[in-house]
């Protein structure tokens, strides 16, 4: 049964009984967009009740977990990093990074090669560790960890640039010779390269320290010895909340035998209480953890309609995910007594349209500015949902990673966004065209056989299929026929995931960041040395070097790309970091053009009405469950 | 009875290599989803594919890997669903234990509502039946027809919505934490999901006994008990209802045992963390050892219902033997 089928049903009913109980007439207008906090007294305490359809990816292990939903949970409450956000939004400096463990920013050497941090002291881990302090040691530890093959870490990729990391992966040394506790306060890291977003790289949860075990001293990964493939659930916190049950962890026994934490039961459960070893104020001015416990109902493939009904009725507070049903929407953003328990949130992240620059016609930039210039990026925004779904993208990167310099930058911009469907975007699109190769004649559509059957892969599903029939349409206006194939989403990342397929087009693709710093939207797909046999996410194979090329067998020896401006921006910090970006954005879609930039996504939210504060952290794209609390007399 | 119960054993042994070879081939060779990309993030190295492909015995020859899965059939301590191997791709945790887990609440919903729907299919259809062409088989027969044609997910959201989020008078969707499940059965929190699936078997039972029933009680043994003078309620209960309930056994032995698989859209609608939603979001994230564990649990499930199901012929139907 298609999921879509059952929320068509649940509307069903609502809608009926809306009838039937001669539900009033909507307030009209749009919900607040933008704001990321709510009034209200603030009382700490209460249990925040929250729900979610999926749960984390990897049981919690911090090395493996590579999923904005257990990023958010690690950041709030389980995990404190050197450096960390502060949970709020774009506007409150939410993308940024502050001290967390660390006493104060890093001080890092003139050639950007040796990083420093001073840490807090006197911060002590959760229980049964409570007697453990954390110190310099066990940050290199979690990078040991990190660096294990046998755990698989998901993003190890990120510290390749310390010194003897690779080298410790490969077996190859005992230590990682590039980083040193200089004493229980102070790490220094050194670099074989700058890396001028080091900062966010140890704010992600794979860096947050792992205590040693007090009754094996030695074990070189501490508690997580002997638990490379669940360690999440025998995890020792060191943020404002810990699992239920954390202080029964036994790690005098053996890793087999030891029983893991009843406060996290996967799939079903994620139960956190206070963890009375953390110290607020001014040991962690981050994090005002206001309510008491947080509890989570992991419900996977269940109806989130009724998880959204359930919170209209205060069953439940938030709904841990990246967005509400449209019948959902509808209602809160229209009912005057739900309106304030919507919010619609910069997501972090993008949608385009991938061209190969190796494959005709897509190798003449004529012919990809021109479907820059046909897309109806309004009609195909229109099918997501309207103005919620996001915001009409100029260019690829979102603005807030670019400091917002390119405000108002969209070099193919046509008259509503709406492509060849407007008179002058067809135009603009035809005169891009003309200069093509591929069109002969000169008309402004393209004649050659290769724009005859241009294979193009999208998902299946009602509305991504229409969109796909959009551009279909669109780019047949220039001429350019496509070949439109549609599969479910475990196939079709399976057919452009492999550079040896020659994919020409896509119409499904997507980016989130990793953290708030543009490099991680272009080290994936846009880098040339990024790509990769499996999994290879650069579909476009933008800066593929003519070996690449010939290795995965394309005839075009030669595409546009921008690598050595990404190593140049890369090396950099501050303002300049974030005005290099910027400047390689253009030449991204001036010189470059692999895509077509359809939105920045926004992330829909609602909360109950017992929900005070409201918080939305730009870094997770959640609420942020460490600033919200809960009303006092709902407590 | 002894030969009877070893050849019944050794037909499920047989069903379970089976089904399990079937499900290992779907899987492997026919994949619908890649559990490594799942696995190993956005810019994975060739090695961390490598290695996670190692983890999940991937990289061992097929028939290893099938050997593997299969001596986890194996009724043994330390060999049933081992946890080396029946471990999830997906959450890193042991099949046995998340099984073992959801199973309470999938037989609470299982039982719950194969009583509900014995209680109110069969009466009806013995009434219908005996009062045929009455108005109240009209009736009962309109009910058959509007219950065996909602669909389930639609008639759960409608109660949910009208018993729960309008009237108030049930507890809402999932269960209470921290509570088991017997105490969130005495605290009505199963009755939504019970009626959800109730409704829909029990019309179709009603139907079938009805039927069943008609055609009974115009066999010539009947019409000998009437002439014998017996009473009329004696043959429709002790003559009549015997036979007609032999196909209605059959059937409620492989329903039964199919919901005890996992009744995965009334666990889905009323938020219920049983068997079946644990089958469906492992099927969509391709955890091949998840899928291999329910489904070889729901095939036994059907082997030894049926196996009841033929144990209980021979009460209902003298003329059955073990043969």
């Amino acid at each position: 049964m298609g999921k879509h089928v059952r929320v068509l049903a649940f509307v069903a009913v609502l809608a009926l009984a809306a009838a039937a109980c001669g539900g009033g007439g909507g307030g009209g207008g749009t919900g607040p967009t933008g704001p990321t906090t709510t009034g209200g007294a603030i009382k700490p305490g209460g249990t925040l009740r929250a729900w979610m359809d999926t749960d984390v990816t990897a049981a919690f292990d911090p090395q493996k977990e590579y999923f904005q939903v257990s990023f958010a949970f690690y950041r709030c409450c389980l995990l404190r990093t050197l450096l960390s956000y502060n949970g709020k939004g774009p506007d409150q400096e939410g993308d940024k990074v502050f001290p967390d463990l660390a006493a104060e920013m890093p001080t890092v050497s003139d050639d950007g090669l040796t990083w420093t941090f001073k840490l807090k002291q006197g911060l002590h881990y959760a229980p049964p560790l409570q007697d453990v302090e954390i110190t310099a040691q066990d940050f290199i530890r979690a990078m040991m960890r990190t660096a294990k093959p046998e755990v698989a870490a998901g993003y190890s990729f990120y510290y390749s640039v310390i010194e003897g990391f690779d080298d410790f992966a490969a077996g190859k040394a005992d230590t990682i010779t590039g980083m040193t506790a200089v004493d229980d306060y102070t790490l220094q890291i050194k670099l074989t390269q700058p890396a001028g977003d080091l900062g966010y790289r140890f704010a992600m949860p794979a860096t947050a320290p792992i205590p040693p075990n007090p009754a094996d001293p030695k074990a070189p990964l501490g508690v997580a010895e002997g638990h490379d493939d669940d360690y999440g659930r025998f995890l020792v916190a060191s943020g404002p909340y810990m699992f239920e049950g954390s202080e029964d962890l036994d790690f005098s026994v053996p890793a087999k035998d030891q029983e893991p934490v009843a406060g996290y039961q996967p799939d079903k459960l994620i139960s956190l209480v206070r963890n009375p070893s953390w110290v607020a104020d001014d040991q962690d001015d981050l994090r005002p953890a206001y309510v008491d416990a947080i509890s989570v109902e992991i419900c996977p493939g269940c109806e989130q309609e009724v998880a959204e009904e359930k919170v209209a009725n205060d069953e439940i507070d938030h709904i841990f995910t990246n967005g509400v049903s449209a019948q959902t929407a509808r209602k809160f953003s229209q009912d005057p007594n739900l309106q304030d328990q919507y919010f619609v949130e910069p997501g972090s992240g993008n949608y385009y349209l991938a061209m190969n620059l190796a494959v005709p016609p897509f190798d003449d930039i004529h012919v990809r500015k021109a479907v820059n210039y046909a897309v109806n990026k309004e009609g195909w925004r229109r099918l997501s949902g309207g103005e919620a779904s996001g915001e009409i993208a100029g260019y690829y990167t979102p603005p807030s990673l670019l400091g917002n310099l390119l405000e108002g930058y969209d070099p193919y911009a046509t008259p509503n966004h709406e492509g060849a469907d407007s008179p002058e975007g067809l135009q603009l699109a035809k005169q891009e065209m003309a200069q093509s190769k591929y069109d002969t004649n000169k008309d402004g559509i393209c004649d050659a056989p290769e724009c005859k059957n241009v294979l193009s892969i999208g998902v299946v599903g009602r509305v991504a299929e229409a969109q796909h029939q959009l551009i279909a349409q669109n780019l047949a206006a220039i001429g350019i026929e496509l070949d439109t194939k549609n599969f479910d989403n475990s196939t079709a990342y399976g057919k452009i995931f492999d550079p040896k397929n020659h994919i020409p087009f896509s119409v499904f693709a997507g980016w989130l960041q990793d953290y708030p710093d543009a490099y991680t939207f272009y080290f994936f797909p846009m880098y040339g040395p990024s790509i990769l046999d499996q999994y290879n996410t650069n579909y476009s194979m933008t800066g593929a070097s003519p070996e690449q090329l010939k290795k995965y067998g394309y005839e075009v020896t030669e595409v546009p790309g921008l690598n050595d401006k990404i190593d140049e921006c890369a090396a950099l910090t501050g303002d300049a970091r974030v005005q290099c970006w910027a400047e390689a954005e253009k030449i991204l879609m001036e010189d470059v053009v692999p895509i077509v930039p359809m939105i920045w996504s926004n992330v829909e939210q609602i909360i109950s009405s017992r929900i005070v504060n409201y918080t939305y952290c730009l870094f997770d794209n959640q609420m942020a469950y460490e600033q919200v609390a809960i009303a006092p007399e709902l407590q | 009875m002894i030969r009877y119960m070893i050849r019944r054993t050794l037909f499920l042994v047989i069903v379970l290599v089976v089904v399990s070879l079937f499900t290992f081939f779907v899987f492997v060779k026919l994949p619908a989803g890649d559990p490594i990309a799942r696995a190993v993030g956005r810019h994975p190295s060739p090695e961390l594919v490598a290695q996670v492909r190692k983890n999940f015995g991937l990289d061992r020859p097929l028939w290893v890997q099938y050997w593997k899965f299969a001596s986890g059939m194996i009724p043994w301590p330390g060999l049933f669903l081992n946890e080396k191997v029946y471990f999830s791709y997906r959450n890193q945790t042991s099949v046995k234990e998340q099984i073992l887990d959801r199973l309470p609440v999938t037989v609470a919903l299982t039982i719950g509502a194969a009583v509900l729907w014995l209680l109110i299919g069969i009466p009806i259809g013995i009434i219908s039946a005996i009062r045929r062409g009455s108005l109240l088989d009209r009736a009962a027969m309109i009910f058959a027809l509007i219950g065996v044609s909602a669909p389930i997910f639609w008639l759960g959201l409608v109660l949910l919505y009208v018993f729960h989020f309008r009237l108030g008078w049930l507890p809402t969707a999932g269960l209470p934490k921290g509570q088991s499940v017997l105490e969130s059965v005495a605290q009505g929190y199963f009755v939504l999901p019970w009626f959800s699936l109730a409704i829909t078997s029990a019309a179709f039972y009603s139907r079938m006994t009805r039927g069943n029933l008609i055609e009974t009680m115009a066999e010539d043994y009947i019409r000998t008990a009437r002439a014998k003078g017996i009473s009329e309620r004696r043959v429709i209960f002790r003559h009549g209802l015997r036979a007609a309930l032999t196909p209605v056994v059959t059937m409620f032995g492989m329903d039964v045992a199919f919901l005890l698989g996992g009744a995965v859209i009334t666990e889905s609608v009323f938020q219920l963390p049983g068997l079946g939603q644990y089958a469906l979001v492992s099927l969509y994230a391709a955890d091949f050892p998840a899928v291999m564990g329910v489904t070889l649990l729901g095939a036994f499930f059907i082997v030894v219902a049926n196996f009841i199901v033929d144990v209980l012929y021979a009460f209902l139907d003298p003329r059955v033997r073990y043969t």
